[in-house]
């Protein structure tokens, strides 16, 4: 049997061939029920047994070939179709998707984030603590008597005669210690306010205070953590400086420093909890000792922001506050 | 206090590099502020904390330079002044516990002019030096004084002999009794002002300033000097009251050595001598040794100290350092504590703590080693922080910017728009914008909506969280969220249109609240004053109103001077924070099945009623009643409007049948059009 002239044929239907419809028709042609292949195979059963085998094995050669053609014919012709219709939903990417306003978070919140990020990590909780605070927390608690001097450097405002705005975040210390029990560690960041008002001072402002007490605690402990956190803060090794300093409630007390472009730039307060300050609170300062720090957010968020003018911190100008 | 780097070497006996002395002072504690360069010398400023009375001065300040440098600071000359005779004036101290000790001395024959009547001169480095500290010029007499308080630390005084009456007392006020002070101020005392008087008036608020009218002038001719020790306490706070602070109050207020009167005078006399000149009287004492402050023993165990600081210093190293501060120590041999005793002229030293930092400052900070914290375990608890914090980021992911404003507002705004109740003022503010707590978040929104769109702002999104303050019996503090949706854009962008609504927002407040994991909430008509009667909602959390959202009231906006309307929402934080347990159900494998109903409602009923009766005759299957179209007119009845409704049912357990759905759909159209009086549609 020739199969020859249906071999040509088949391969030139194929090449005319150029939509699926088409080439679902060609199948019909050649494989459907009355296809001119399922005929000859239909017909196989005239021919003498010795003749058979053969003819079979020819059909079934002209049926792969079809298939084979076909199939890749066919993944090309849906390849191209695809590619014609993806033309037809071509659109103008570089169209506005939104011309409204974006939100982010103020400036100081992200600062405070990344404070209490470091010190989460360490496994300090964060507390909270009132703004309206009575003399006794602000002051008293945190061994600072009235008329002392140290009192004048906290201008406090008052809403009577024992009660105040909060001047530092450091009333906090005595209340979680009352709250919680010791060993503790914990960071309360929060408003404060400060009768002050200039290109760096703003009546309200915000604080981080920072507090661990346990047995055995050092003041290389406290070095050692602090140091740790402006290194996280700032994104690199900075030279960082303790010096001797006074806060009532610490004992010794010590300020930061880091080296800045025009050189040393205090950035927190700190120190060894003040034996009077855990007795108030009612630790015994024989079995435990601790460490405290403030940090003022603002300083922070000014370094961190290279800004000058705390005061646009809170005009709150969408256009100055979204770019954090 | 500032003073010259040469009037500092004076007293140390040797020349220093100016930048390494001032690190130096730094790291010890006397916080160099700024050094400015001058001709021929540096003036430098330190910014004494006020524990640190004793380096008031510059002996205080050599004094620490000395024992950081391990030096001893060489003795003052002896006097050669010839002193003579009792003073006149005697002098009574009435209160010993605030004046332990008076000394005085009279100098009489003095005259402040030459021969030409010129105010005599004294040398021009006491005249330099004064000026560097910012102590003006007065007269030759008060001049000295302060040149000696400069000096070593003692304030002093003089009073015209001519102008007191009699002896002096050092006494408390009686009630009410009125000085005019040098500055011509005229105070009222109280009885627990330390005065200065003679027999018939107070001559000097004590430690703080002298009298007017017993002041030395040009034309004095004879003085009593004054060198007193006046407790801290008895000082503290005087000066303040009446707004005055003077290099005399704050020295006394921080503790003057109540060893130095003496030799004061005796330095003061001497420079009066050679500079003016006049006849002396002896000085004379009149003291109570036991009013004397104290300078109780401290133990200072060593080991301790190592604990605490992480060091391992040496009994030997420990007792070199606290020498050189004059500090004394005593122990026995083998002795765990060394017994201290402070020198008179530090009065912050009263505990071992106290030691432990002076050895400290004398190591060095920077010189104290690091230690990695190793502290107990502490068990993690999610605080209000992170709650605020989360739902703060999810706020700000719906494209509000959050802002910060001062919790202090006008007290007029929060009048205008009814904000009073419970309102805390503030006794002291610092202008009268910033003088009451707010009770709302909405003054401070005001504010940044006003500014905002003054700059040219036509949208804006904003939000605030923050506490809100009252006193109604006592005072209380609640943690608010709030913002404002100010939309008047005219032009949106190419895709949107329409402008923010009602709905717009209860979109936003009720993705809110599920972020919160509150989704069991009911919202009915708003009782807010702030807000538009008919176009806002209270939202409740199990019957506790917990915040209110919509349209602003149209007399707020009147009130704050604004023409275009916005939204406004506030909500109690605490009662956003909820945990949530969650159960994890495995959806059915049955189909689901849609039937979309309209109806035909009276326009007086509410969308709430229909959906709870289609929901209530639904049945078990109910999946969701989802509202697709609302619309009044057409061929509608007047004062009609058609809901149309899609209901989905799906089975857990079956396949569900039409017969079953359609006998559902009879149920609720019997319902509505008996209770309701609404008909099922076509």
């Amino acid at each position: 049997m020739d199969l020859q002239p249906l071999k040509k044929q088949l391969l030139q239907d194929l090449k005319n061939v150029s939509s699926a419809q088409g080439l679902q028709d060609l199948k019909v042609k050649y494989l459907g029920k009355k296809g001119e292949i399922t005929l000859l195979s239909k017909n196989l059963g005239k021919l003498s047994q010795k003749e058979r085998p053969k003819a079979g094995k020819s059909i079934n050669e002209l049926r792969a070939l079809f298939e084979t053609k076909s199939g890749s014919l066919l993944s090309k012709i849906e390849q191209s179709e695809i590619e014609e219709s993806l033309e037809k939903d071509s659109i103008d990417i570089s169209l506005p998707a939104n011309n409204l306003q974006n939100g982010s978070l103020h400036p100081i919140t992200k600062t405070i984030d990344k404070i209490c990020e470091f010190f989460s990590s360490r496994g300090y909780l964060i507390e909270d603590g009132p703004e309206i605070e009575s003399e006794y927390y602000n002051f008293d608690a945190l061994n600072i008597p009235k008329d002392h001097p140290a009192r004048d450097m906290h201008d406090t405002f008052y809403v009577d005669v024992e009660t105040l705005l909060r001047t530092h975040t450091s009333p906090v210390q005595i209340r979680a210690i009352n709250k919680r029990s010791v060993p503790l560690k914990i960071i309360c960041p929060g408003k404060v306010y400060r009768s002050d008002a200039d290109q760096t001072h703003t009546p309200m402002f915000h604080q981080v205070e920072g507090l661990l007490i346990d047995e055995k605690v050092n003041f290389g402990n406290l070095k050692q953590e602090l140091t740790d956190f402006l290194n996280f803060f700032f994104k690199k090794n900075l030279e960082v400086r303790f010096r001797p300093s006074y806060f009532p409630f610490t004992e010794p007390s010590a300020e930061v420093d880091i080296m800045d472009k025009k050189g040393w730039l205090e950035i927190m307060g700190c120190g060894m909890v003040h034996p009077n300050v855990l007795k108030e609170a009612g630790v015994d300062p024989n079995k435990y000792s601790g460490f405290a720090f403030g940090l003022g957010i603002e300083r922070m968020a000014k370094l961190d922001y290279e800004m000058d003018d705390m005061r646009l911190l809170f005009e709150n100008d969408v256009r100055f506050i979204s770019q954090s | 206090m500032k003073i010259l780097k040469s009037h500092l070497e004076e007293k140390i006996g040797k020349k220093k590099n100016i930048s390494k002395l001032a690190e130096q002072l730094t790291m010890l504690g006397l916080e160099v502020d700024s050094v400015d360069s001058l001709k021929k010398d540096y003036c430098i400023d330190i910014d004494l904390t006020p524990n640190r009375g004793d380096c008031f001065s510059v002996l205080g300040v050599a004094r620490e330079i000395a024992a950081d440098d391990c030096i001893k600071l060489k003795k003052e000359k002896p006097l050669k002044v010839n002193l003579s005779g009792k003073p006149i004036t005697n002098v009574i101290i009435k209160a010993y516990d605030a004046c332990p000790k008076y000394c005085y001395s009279e100098i009489s024959n003095l005259s402040l002019k030459d021969k030409n009547d010129n105010v005599k001169k004294l040398p021009e480095f006491i005249n330099y030096r004064l000026e560097i500290a910012g102590i003006n010029s007065i007269n030759p007499i008060v001049d000295i004084l302060n040149y000696v308080m400069l000096d070593i630390g003692q304030p002093m005084h003089a009073f015209d002999k001519n102008k007191i009456d009699g002896d002096i007392q050092v006494r408390f006020a009686k009630s009410n009794e009125k000085i005019i002070l040098l500055d011509k101020q005229k105070i009222n005392t109280s009885q627990d002002c330390l005065l200065i008087s003679d027999e018939k008036k107070p001559i000097a608020l004590a430690g703080v300033m002298g009298s007017y009218d017993s002041s030395v002038d040009l034309e004095t001719n004879s003085i009593i000097l004054e060198s007193a020790f006046f407790s801290p306490r008895s000082i503290r706070g005087k000066g303040r009251r009446f707004g005055i602070q003077t290099d005399a109050s704050q020295r006394y207020e921080r503790g003057v050595d109540f060893e130095l009167q003496r030799k004061a005078l005796l330095f003061a006399i001497s420079l009066i001598h050679e500079h003016i000149g006049g006849v002396y009287s002896d000085i004379k004492e009149i003291s109570s040794s036991k009013s004397l402050p104290t300078r109780k023993l401290i133990n200072l165990s060593i080991s301790t100290l190592n604990n605490k600081l992480g060091t391992s210093l040496s009994i030997t190293e420990v007792k070199k350092i606290l020498t050189f501060l004059e500090i004394s120590s005593s122990s026995g041999p083998g002795d765990p504590l060394v017994k201290l005793k402070p020198p008179s002229h530090r009065f912050d030293l009263e505990i071992e703590a106290d030691i432990i930092e002076e050895v400290a400052r004398l190591v060095g900070y920077d010189k104290l080693p690091l230690e990695k914290v190793k502290t107990s375990f502490q068990e993690f608890s999610k605080t209000d922080y992170q709650n605020t914090l989360d739902l703060k980021k999810f706020i700000a992911s719906q494209n509000f910017q959050e802002v910060i404003n001062y919790s202090f507002v006008d007290d007029r705004l929060q009048e205008k728009l009814g904000l009073t109740k419970g309102m805390i003022k503030i006794q002291n503010p610092i202008n009268e914008k910033l003088n009451s707590m707010r009770t709302s978040l909405l003054p401070g929104l005001l504010n940044n909506l006003t500014s905002n769109s003054k700059r040219g702002a036509s949208y804006l999104k904003i939000f605030e969280e923050g506490k809100v303050f009252s006193k109604i019996k006592k005072i209380s503090e609640l943690n608010r969220f709030a913002g404002i949706i100010y939309d008047q854009e005219k032009k949106k962008g190419w895709r949107e249109s329409g402008s923010y609504n009602f709905f717009s927002q209860k979109e936003f407040i009720l993705k809110l609240l599920n972020f919160s994991n509150l989704q069991k909430i009911t919202l009915k008509p708003s009782s807010s004053k702030l807000l538009h009667p008919k176009v806002s909602a209270d939202i409740f959390k199990a019957g506790k109103k917990i915040g209110s959202f919509g349209e602003i009231h149209p007399i707020i906006l009147k009130k704050a001077n604004l023409k275009k309307s916005f939204f406004y929402f506030e909500l109690d934080s605490l009662e956003l924070f909820n945990e949530k347990k969650v159960e994890l159900i495995e959806p059915s494998k049955y189909p689901q099945v849609q039937r979309d109903l309209a109806f035909t409602v009276p326009e007086h009923l509410i969308f709430k009623d229909i959906e709870s009766e289609i929901i209530k005759n639904s049945g078990n299957n109910l999946i969701n009643v989802k509202l697709f179209d609302l619309f009044k007119g057409g061929d509608l009845p007047k004062n009609h409007k058609s809901l149309a409704f899609r209901i989905t049912w799906q089975s857990k357990k079956e396949t569900l049948d039409d017969l079953y759905i359609e006998s559902i759909v009879k149920e609720i159209a019997k319902n509505l059009k008996d209770n309701f009086k609404v008909e099922l549609r076509g």
